[in-house]
């Protein structure tokens, strides 16, 4: 049985996944935060340097390279957008993210744990959301690609819960969103048992 | 064995009165291991002070007097305040305690996965049993009653299984499952014997005794500083130094020699007593129940439902005596609990790991077909090793004045490290199966990482951008991640597109 791609694309191959790529606002994004954290970055320099006397060509010197070198990050984070993307496909989702080391994620329907839509204020404001999936690999590893449009993330999302839940039913009851959820659950009582164990000591 | 009546649970239970003891020892020896040391050198400078001349034991005596009776009461609230008994109505296992603060932890019966019981040498003194419960969602202990008599211990460890088995509905366990006959099913009780453990950690754990020694070592000074400073004295401060400055070469070497060979004996003994007389035996083929341990007494039962990844260390010694280090990796959903998931078989030999693996996998584990990676690894570890050994010489000469047969030295390390990455390259590989999934690496000690495809959770293949022929793969379990790169990377797509639509395929659960 072959595992064909559905929908979101209209390219199939036999064996190239086409990647649906993120949107492109989401660069924006990066930007703004980027420009934010060089400013700070910046101004703590200028603070740094003009408290501690350093002369004024060491000073330009060094944040001139600060600034070059967060040029170059935002080039190459601008460069990776072309290898950002997700493909939904019949019984797997699959992320590509990366640029110097592009890594494509292929996670199974059937060992999804939860599926999570987490959206920051700059996200709220251009319209996107970022992809959470959790399985029950050790640690906490999760699975996530950012910049998804919004209407696009809740389309994936219903569509790998809907998913999730039609393989729970050939399972039968003791499929593996139960035991997901069970777990959630547990986890959650864990943190607070924790917690509460803190407290006491 | 007396079997309790299911009733008695039904109400809050104490533990066994011995328990206050019991109490009353932990809590001392959680002191002394915080205060003891200081408390020796508080002692010790009392004791030397002009106050001691004066006043004499008194003081001390009445202060340890205190001192215990605090502790003694301490441990009578904890335990009179410690109470556990199954809630009918709600289905669940309760537990209370806290003196000030009340803790109610509550188990719905259903989650209970495993019940074991263990001693350590206060509990053996004393004569109790401690009993945890563990739920499906964590790897480690829920809940711990310290100090049961024997039959309670028994009794409601069987108590617990059985009403889990009862509300673990949807569950399909057969009937071979119940704990009740585990006693019934006498397999045969299989040892791995104290020479073969003896072997196994002395040749492959060297490693390990060696950073536990350093570890110590570092903890010990950074504590002799801290102390020197905390009672102002310069006087051992000096002393150590003058000392350090009387020691010449053939001492110096003495000392090293010794401080190497501490590892060794140390590790030796750490393994011989921890894992002392080890055996195992099939209960039924849902569990396997092992005892181990010397001080310590050590009862598991591991769920053979729940093993994500079975490891096989073994080096050439080994191998040609046919035993190997076999570790089983349990599903663990909580960071930092790794240790506590994981059951090691020190020098099990191989009609045993035979028997393991046919509880296992019901079946002798395949390799199927071999895939390798590129030379190019080796050729880079190579330069990246010439570079390394390369920088060091020149760092020697130049700071150091190191004469011209240094340079032979290096040569020499450069071999050794070369003759390592060959046997490196040559023991890396993933052997392919419809079964299993093969991790092999490792130069003198060699690692086989074994995981079914069922138990996978999920994948990721890497390539760099400037080198998109060579790919990397990572196979994630609920136990960890199996990880090899510099593979061809069509192959590992290919590959990985496979097992993607295997899992998503398969109706077996991964726990």
């Amino acid at each position: 049985m072959e595992n064909v791609q559905v929908a979101l694309s209209t390219m199939l191959q036999a064996r190239e996944v086409s990647f649906e790529p993120i949107s492109p606002r989401y660069f924006t994004i990066i930007a703004i935060r980027w420009f934010i954290f060089l400013l700070a970055v910046l101004g703590g320099w200028t603070l740094i340097a003009g408290l501690n006397d350093i002369p004024l060509a060491t000073g330009l010197l060094i944040g001139g390279g600060l600034l070059v070198a967060a040029g170059i990050w935002l080039a190459v984070m601008k460069l990776s957008f072309k290898y950002r993307g997700i493909a939904v496909r019949e019984y797997d989702v699959v992320f590509r993210t990366g640029f110097i080391n592009i890594t494509e994620t292929l996670v199974p329907y059937n060992r999804v744990q939860h599926v999570k839509l987490i959206r920051g204020v700059f996200e709220k404001m251009f319209g996107l959301s970022a992809l959470y999936i959790y399985t029950a690999a050790g640690g906490n590893h999760n699975l996530s690609i950012a910049g998804l449009k919004a209407a696009d993330a809740e389309k994936i999302k219903s569509y790998i819960m809907d998913k999730v839940r039609i393989g729970e039913e050939v399972a039968g009851p003791a499929g593996d969103i139960q035991a997901a959820e069970a777990s959630a659950e547990d986890q959650d009582n864990e943190h607070n048992r924790e917690e509460d164990s803190h407290g006491n000591q | 064995m007396e079997t309790n009546n299911t009733a008695t649970f039904l109400s809050p239970n104490r533990m066994s009165r011995i328990g206050v003891l019991l109490l009353f020892v932990k809590q001392l020896m959680l002191y002394m291991r915080a205060f003891g040391l200081i408390l020796i050198l508080a002692v010790y400078r009392y004791l030397r002070s002009e106050a001691f001349e004066t006043y004499g034991f008194r003081y001390v005596l009445l202060l340890l007097f205190v001192f215990f009776a605090l502790v003694l009461v301490t441990a009578f609230l904890r335990y009179r305040n410690f109470r556990f008994y199954i809630d009918q109505e709600a289905e669940a296992f309760i537990l209370e305690k806290g003196i000030f603060s009340k803790e109610k932890t509550i188990i719905r019966l259903e989650k209970i996965f495993q019940i074991n019981l263990q001693q350590n040498v206060w509990q053996q003194v004393f004569d109790v049993y401690e009993l945890e419960v563990e739920t499906a969602g964590s790897a480690r202990a829920e809940v711990r009653i310290p100090a049961l008599s024997e039959p309670v211990a028994n009794a409601l460890k069987i108590t617990l299984q059985a009403y889990a088995l009862q509300h673990r509905s949807g569950d399909n366990i057969d009937a071979a499952g119940i704990p009740g006959e585990e006693v019934a099913a006498s397999a045969d009780r299989r040892y791995i014997g104290t020479g073969n453990i003896f072997y196994a950690s002395l040749l492959s754990h060297y490693g390990n005794g060696l950073r536990v020694t350093l570890g110590f070592l570092l903890v010990l000074w950074s504590q002799f500083n801290d102390w020197a400073q905390l009672f102002s004295s310069q006087t051992e401060e000096e002393r150590l130094m003058s000392w350090w400055e009387a020691l010449d070469s053939e001492r110096l070497l003495v000392i090293v020699v010794l401080l190497l060979l501490i590892p060794f004996v140390i590790n030796t003994i750490r393994f011989v007593i921890k894992y002392y007389n080890i055996s195992y035996q099939v209960l039924n083929p849902r569990e396997l129940g092992i005892d181990y341990g010397l001080f310590t007494l050590q009862h598991r039962i591991f769920q053979v439902q729940k093993l994500q990844e079975l490891n096989i260390v073994s080096n050439w010694f080994l191998r040609k005596k046919g035993i190997s280090f076999v570790t089983l990796l349990q599903s663990d959903n909580t960071v930092g609990r790794r240790q506590k998931s994981t059951t090691v078989f020190p020098g099990m030999s191989d009609a045993q790991l035979a028997q393991l693996e046919g509880l296992f996998f019901g079946q002798r584990i395949q390799q199927g077909t071999v895939i390798r990676p590129y030379v190019n690894k080796l050729v880079l570890a190579m330069l990246l090793r010439l570079a390394a050994v390369a920088a060091l010489g020149w760092f020697a000469t130049a700071f150091f004045e190191m004469p011209v047969e240094g340079w032979w030295l290096a040569a020499l390390i450069l071999a050794w490290s070369w003759l390592m990455a060959v046997l490196r390259f040559r023991n890396d590989a993933f052997y392919l199966h419809k079964d299993f999934i093969i991790r092999q690496s490792g130069s003198l000690r060699r690692t086989r990482k074994i995981i079914e495809p069922h138990k996978i959770q999920h994948m990721e293949v890497f390539r760099k951008i400037w080198r998109p022929k060579f790919g990397s793969i990572a196979i994630y379990t609920a136990s960890g991640v199996i990880y090899g790169s510099w593979y061809d990377y069509d192959t590992l797509y290919r590959w990985s597109e496979g097992l993607i639509s295997e899992v998503s395929r398969t109706s077996r659960n991964w726990m």
